[in-house]
């Protein structure tokens, strides 16, 4: 998903407007770099509730036919771990996202003082890193063939 | 990070040369997946997700603008993890498929 490819970027552009002393537009990125990470959020309740209702959800509702039913039971438990501990970080860097752009607002950072929102920034682009590996492991595996 | 004096601001270009990358490699890897490769699917998709690793972590983490013992220190950390997860799969990998009597 490119979303939070976006986002990584927004979020880099954000701290660079913000060494530049342009706090105005540092805000505008960290609030859409938090708005990509809510879109984000958003979707993958629509994919949890979608699968809710295919009946793949292990201890919740789960039933399948068939002989894989256990080994789609196993995918569906890892699935869920792995997705959710990343949505659990992705809901964690949105709102520190969030408090930071107010921190701008009122100009607690600037030109001169910026580590905070530069290790916000980091924490959010290894957030997008997991991302980039979790897509292709969960998402791609076994599509083709 | 350098001392906030001398802030270093990485230029504008660079970052959407970066963003185009990361975009194109995201269509290069969703489309490989139309293709029957066999295992080379993997193969191919865990290298395009390194490749976007290395670009967020070389341009988005400061990585190319770091000294060069903070660049050691920070690949470090991405290395040890790549070995807990190699070791994680290997466990994994290395197991007889036994398909469920069921």
């Amino acid at each position: 998903m490119a979303v939070l490819l976006i986002s990584s970027t927004a979020i880099a552009l954000g701290v660079r407007a913000l060494k530049l002393g342009q706090r105005r537009a540092a805000m505008a990125l960290l609030t859409l770099t938090a708005a990509l990470g809510l879109t984000f959020l958003v979707m993958h309740g629509f994919e949890y509730y979608r699968e809710y209702g295919e009946h793949l959800v292990p201890g919740l509702d789960f039933s399948q036919p068939g002989a894989t039913a256990a080994a789609v039971e196993l995918f569906f438990c890892l699935y869920y771990f792995i997705t959710g501990f990343h949505s659990l970080h992705v809901l964690i860097g949105v709102v520190i996202i969030l408090v930071l752009a107010r921190q701008v607002a009122r100009g607690a950072y600037g030109a001169q003082r910026f580590t905070t929102p530069e290790l916000t920034a980091l924490y959010w682009h290894l957030v997008d890193i997991v991302w980039i590996f979790v897509y292709p492991a969960l998402y791609l595996i076994g599509r083709s063939g | 990070m350098s001392a906030p004096a001398s802030a270093h601001v990485t230029p504008l270009r660079r970052f959407l040369w970066v963003l185009a990358a990361l975009l194109a490699l995201l269509a290069l890897s969703a489309g490989s997946a139309l293709l029957k490769l066999g295992a080379f699917n993997t193969v191919l998709n865990l290298g395009i997700s390194v490749a976007k690793t290395l670009l967020v972590m070389a341009v988005f983490m400061h990585e190319t603008e770091a000294r060069k013992l903070t660049r050691l220190a920070s690949a470090l950390g991405f290395v040890w993890l790549a070995m807990l997860i190699a070791l994680t799969l290997l466990d994994f990998l290395t197991r007889l498929h036994v398909p469920a009597p069921w």
